[in-house]
């Protein structure tokens, strides 16, 4: 086995700030939050996968620090919070930090909104707001890597605006205007795009009082999302990315019972030459606690590049299917183990394909972690 | 130990109805929608391709493609915005020279362009995306076995289409296994020329645009290609 945990701190030579000293960061803001009462938190959660191969898969049999991320956040003042990310990814140059989130948000405004404003991860979808570290599974669906063009998610610098309907089903529309220059995983500062990138957001929640769910805490969240990018057409492809997502939570007291995550999604992309390339897909994740901390779980994800031809004008098959089950042993709401085994087809016009591999997880968390949604 | 239990879980037969479900899954879906093209397909290594230039001057068969033209692959890559390796294996005459391209229309134009040209015993390697070029000839191994101006050689390359700026590693895979090739091994890696400043300015001087089409082929001059596959990418960055 490769242990992958490089101290390679002397390998940086860009912005990144060194590993050490992200961590004696953590040390010295978490004293200087207890000191001055000031109600700073900080966070550190880490993220450990170890991914074997068993059958044409690209797992590299090794152990990888997939990420670390070190936040903290706090109130600024009685109407702005302030929230600040560094995450480190397996890299070329190392486990370097990077900024991985910097925003100021209020939702105790004057007016029934709620704002964000910097560095965020696009308040699309569902897995697309959830860090690696905290999604129910190891491996990320395909449909996801395709559309957001990463396996962790877009994120970008912008602003964000939530209302919240003042309806008795509880509807929350979020408008998001953010710069556009780069999308996914990109290696540089991108390009001044055609238009900024746009998304929207409606979700509404419906609690058990609704739904009849013996504890209170239970509930289903609905949300459509679109989002459009419009870079420079002569450098990279336009697109719109339309979104459908489901998030069931059904407790008993304080612990989950029953977990059904799901999410669909459509994309046309227009590149600057040649025909509109059309790919849908989706995951659905279904989980129930089994015994004491024990937790299994089951994926099933596709994706279908539609409407493709090849030069012979026939209509031309490129799809992926997946199967993955999932054991989860939470140890405690701040430590996870996981094992997955995913069994991922490939069906192209030539071939199909079986690839197989099995993941090992552990996430934990020190600090105090922000909230999240439902 | 532990390997091992994980590998006999993933056998076959302990997952057959896993793979039941999932070609319920897959007969669910779409079917192959065929219609008739006036565009003849030939057989390369069981593969179809269409001649778009040298009907004349290339002569084929299924295990080898000679002489002076330029042809491309009916199957797509799937996706402009992907990524894909390719492997081939060729042998030229003196004077000659093999292009590969990728990720063009369906002409083979506006593609990432991977050239390689013989003069005597020396061989050099170029490539080109969106009419800015980079010369490779110095970073080529020397005294490789699968790197011969008289004889055959092999290449692997792994173009990363969906990234910007554009990114490409190219191996000569003596010794090397696909499964377990990373970056390391590579003679050439395009991340290794992004520098800072460029970085900041979005402009580079070396080929960052990214091919605008799905489609792959070959172009021929005075050579033999006698091996082309294309999978996914070898190199995937954070890869775990």
């Amino acid at each position: 086995m490769n242990l992958d945990f490089n101290d390679n701190c002397n390998l940086y030579t860009g912005k990144k700030i060194p590993w050490f000293l992200g961590s004696l960061m953590s040390v010295a803001l978490f004293s200087i939050a207890k000191a001055d009462e000031s109600g700073l938190q900080t966070v550190l959660a880490g993220d450990l996968v170890a991914r074997f191969d068993l059958d044409g898969s690209d797992a590299s049999d090794s152990l990888t620090i997939r990420g670390i991320e070190f936040g903290i956040f706090g109130p600024i003042d009685h109407n702005f919070d302030g929230l600040v990310t560094l995450a480190a990814h397996p890299s070329r140059e190392g486990p370097g930090l990077e900024l991985h989130e910097a925003v100021i948000s209020s939702s105790r405004l004057p007016v029934p909104l709620s704002i964000k404003i910097g560095k965020f991860f696009l308040g699309v979808g569902r897995l697309n707001q959830t860090h690696q570290h905290d999604r129910p599974f190891i491996t990320t669906p395909d449909v996801h890597s395709v559309v957001f063009e990463d396996e962790e998610g877009a994120s970008d610098t912008g602003a964000e605006v939530k209302w919240l309907a003042p309806w008795c089903l509880p509807t929350e529309f979020t408008l998001g205007v953010t710069n556009g220059w780069t999308f996914g995983h990109s290696h540089s500062q991108g390009k001044k795009p055609d238009q900024p990138l746009l998304y929207s957001r409606i979700t509404t929640f419906a609690d058990s009082s609704l739904l009849d769910f013996e504890n209170a805490s239970s509930g289903i969240l609905v949300g459509i999302s679109y989002l459009q990018r419009r870079p420079d057409q002569r450098e990279e492809p336009e697109f719109n990315l339309y979104g459908l997502d489901v998030t069931m939570k059904i407790r008993s007291g304080k612990e989950l019972i029953w977990l059904w995550q799901t999410e669909g999604w459509y994309r046309d992309l227009m590149p600057p030459m040649g025909e509109i390339e059309t790919a849908i897909g989706g995951y659905s994740f279904l989980e129930r606690h089994t015994w004491d901390r024990l937790f299994f779980g089951i994926r099933l994800e596709g994706l279908e590049r539609v409407g493709q031809k090849d030069l012979l004008d026939r209509a031309e098959t490129n799809r992926t299917v997946a199967i993955a089950p999932v054991l989860s042993w939470r140890n405690s709401e701040f430590q996870v183990i996981r094992l997955e085994y995913l069994l991922h087809r490939t069906i192209t016009p030539d071939l199909t394909f079986d690839a197989q591999s099995i993941a090992l997880q552990t996430t934990f968390i020190l600090g105090a972690h922000p909230a999240h949604d439902f | 130990m532990v390997i091992s239990f994980l590998k006999l879980i993933g056998r076959p037969r302990c997952c057959g109805a896993l793979i039941a479900l999932l070609n319920f899954m897959m007969a669910t879906g779409c079917g192959k929608d065929e219609e008739k093209s006036e565009r003849k397909a030939l057989s390369f290594q069981n593969q179809d391709i269409i001649l778009i230039q040298g009907q004349d001057t290339l002569s084929l068969n299924n295990e080898k493609i000679s002489g002076t033209g330029k042809f491309a692959f009916v199957a797509s890559l799937g996706s402009v915005d992907g990524g894909s390796s390719f492997d081939f294996s060729f042998s030229l005459e003196d004077g000659g020279s093999i292009k590969l391209i990728s990720y063009a229309d369906e002409n083979l134009a506006q593609g990432i362009e991977y050239q390689l040209n013989r003069a005597g015993t020396e061989l050099s390697m170029s490539y080109e995306s969106n009419e800015t070029s980079y010369e490779l000839t110095s970073l080529l191994p020397k005294d490789d076995l699968n790197l011969n101006a008289e004889g055959i050689s092999k290449i692997w390359v792994d173009v990363h289409n969906n990234e910007s700026p554009l990114h490409t590693v190219i191996w000569v895979p003596t010794g090397l296994s696909k499964e377990t090739t990373g970056e390391a091994e590579a003679f050439f890696n395009s991340e290794d020329l992004i520098r800072a400043e460029e970085r900041e300015s979005g402009t580079y001087s070396f080929p960052s645009s990214n091919g605008r089409g799905r489609f792959w082929g070959f172009e021929l001059n005075k050579a033999s290609l006698v091996n082309a596959m294309q999978a996914e990418p070898i190199y995937e960055e954070g890869e775990e």
